[in-house]
């Protein structure tokens, strides 16, 4: 199986690396190029930081055409992480206002710390509420605990949201539409419950 | 719900792991790396990887030993030392880190702060503050000179989150190394001041402090380092321990919950009675 994480300078990519490398996934690849990223089974989409950086920098590499090319036109799947899920938004309001891919519909917006009355940012070990079945998740427990890091979470219709965590208020934390996934949490960083994840995620695209 | 962390903080000086008394003796303990393993296979929920001596040394914490941490690390990796500007930051971050912690930096100005999170979010700055009491007040204490500035502690955390720090790395001087437990008071006083998560570290011996910081006060973690090193399944004893009183993470497969422990963080013998009957139960290796 041919894997690519999405290259567009940001991103903990080491991290990822290092956990496909405990699923002996070695061929991973980090790849900016369509040539490269159009013979891939799958893709990974990372992302650290703020929304607005990352979206300006993926438009900078064109990746904007490549990636709606790739998973739109070409049904390729991929799996968003963290900032990575949140420019799969219609748009953010992180620091003024910024487009996102637009996959799947919803609005990337602060959680408000008014209303829930706890520290922002939300970080830390959480557990995850599995909201329907599917494929990413398979072998996960409900009640896993994830590791968060994160200001602002993904407003979306209930039909997309595959996960939710309860940090005051319900924050959607796993969300999917067809071959589109994205996950508010670091399974990187998750241990073993990360690892499954990404295990679950690899038979998918292995039966695509 | 949200869960509390236990970090283990991996103190480095000249490459090697390090443990600190005081802040100004340090024992030997090994590869930091090694440790970063057995630390994860036991179920900590964060690991701090602090060079101690880059500042002094003004150099950055070496890359190699990031690298090799991170590729043992499967929960989140903190990385501070000698961090003086963001292209640092950046190759801190390539090499694995998913936090990066600003200490020494901060006593000059808050520029790296500021422009750190603008590219790489705040989430991803943790500002670190050394604390020593003095008469009348906690004030900042500066390692490098080994000097106290005349920062107050409480009006300096609110200074580091205003610029957009997304944690507070909280140290104890005195209680560095003592394994007397933790300052609640210190610890309680910050984190209601800031409504940013505050980690705690600084004097943790055993694992009834542990449980003691966790459940007097808001902070969102506690750290420790000397303690965890040397004893076996220091870190799933001392999270059995605070099992009792709030909720934890416990992921791995196995735990010390049934077991009687004693103050020091050990495992007390089973009985006899016990033992006679004791059965081996097959686990399932399970490959993910």
């Amino acid at each position: 199986m041919k894997l690519a994480i999405v290259d567009y300078g940001v991103g903990n990519v080491q991290s990822i690396l290092n956990a496909f490398d405990r699923l002996d996934l070695k061929s991973i690849k980090i790849s900016k190029n369509k040539k490269e990223l159009t013979k891939m089974d799958g893709l990974i989409l990372p992302g650290v930081g703020a929304f607005g950086a990352c979206s300006a920098k993926l438009k900078k590499d064109n990746l904007f055409n490549i990636l709606n090319e790739l998973v739109i036109s070409k049904k390729k799947p991929i799996l968003g992480i963290c900032v990575g899920m949140q420019l799969m938004a219609n748009m953010s309001e992180e620091n003024g206002c910024h487009e996102g891919l637009g996959w799947i519909p919803g609005k990337v917006s602060i959680i408000e710390k008014k209303k829930i009355n706890l520290p922002i940012p939300h970080v830390g070990w959480n557990n995850v509420d599995i909201k329907q079945s599917n494929p990413i998740f398979t072998g996960i427990t409900n009640k896993s605990h994830f590791y968060f890091d994160h200001s602002y979470h993904y407003l979306c219709e209930k039909k997309y949201v595959i996960a939710t965590c309860k940090y005051g208020t319900n924050l959607n934390v796993a969300i999917g539409y067809k071959n589109i996934f994205g996950v508010q949490f670091h399974p990187e960083k998750s241990s073993l419950a990360g690892l499954r994840l990404y295990r679950g995620f690899m038979n998918y695209v292995a039966q695509c | 719900m949200l869960k509390k962390r236990i970090i283990a903080a991996l103190f480095i000086q000249n490459d090697i792991l390090v443990q600190s008394i005081g802040f100004n003796k340090y024992l030997p303990v090994g590869r930091p790396e090694i440790a970063a393993e057995a630390f994860n296979a036991w179920g900590v929920d964060e690991l701090f990887l602090i060079d101690i001596s880059a500042s002094k040394n003004k150099s950055l914490i070496n890359l190699d030993i990031v690298k090799k941490v991170s590729s043992k690390c499967l929960v989140p990796l903190t990385v501070g030392g000698g961090i003086t500007n963001i292209q640092q930051i950046g190759e801190l971050l390539k090499a694995g880190a998913d936090k990066i912690c600003l200490n020494q930096s901060l006593n000059q100005n808050l520029d790296c702060l500021i422009e750190g999170r603008k590219v790489f979010g705040q989430q991803c700055i943790v500002a670190s503050i050394d604390s020593l009491k003095t008469k009348d007040d906690y004030k900042v204490f500066d390692y490098k000179s080994g000097k106290v500035l005349d920062k107050s502690i409480l009006k300096t955390v609110a200074e580091y989150e205003t610029a957009g720090a997304g944690e507070i790395f909280l140290n104890d001087v005195e209680r560095d190394g003592l394994r007397l437990g933790y300052n609640i008071e210190l610890i309680d006083k910050v984190s209601k001041k800031v409504s940013i998560p505050v980690v705690c570290s600084g004097g943790a011996g055993n694992p009834s402090h542990i449980q003691d910081v966790l459940q007097k006060t808001n902070v969102s973690g506690a750290s420790a380092s000397n303690y965890f090193h040397f004893t076996e399944h220091s870190i799933t004893i001392a999270k059995a321990c605070v099992d009792k009183v709030l909720p934890i993470r416990q992921d791995i497969k196995f735990s010390y919950n049934q077991m009687s422990i004693n103050y020091d963080g050990r495992v007390n013998r089973l009985s006899d009675n016990k033992l006679k009957n004791l059965l081996y139960k097959k686990i399932k290796i399970e490959k993910i």
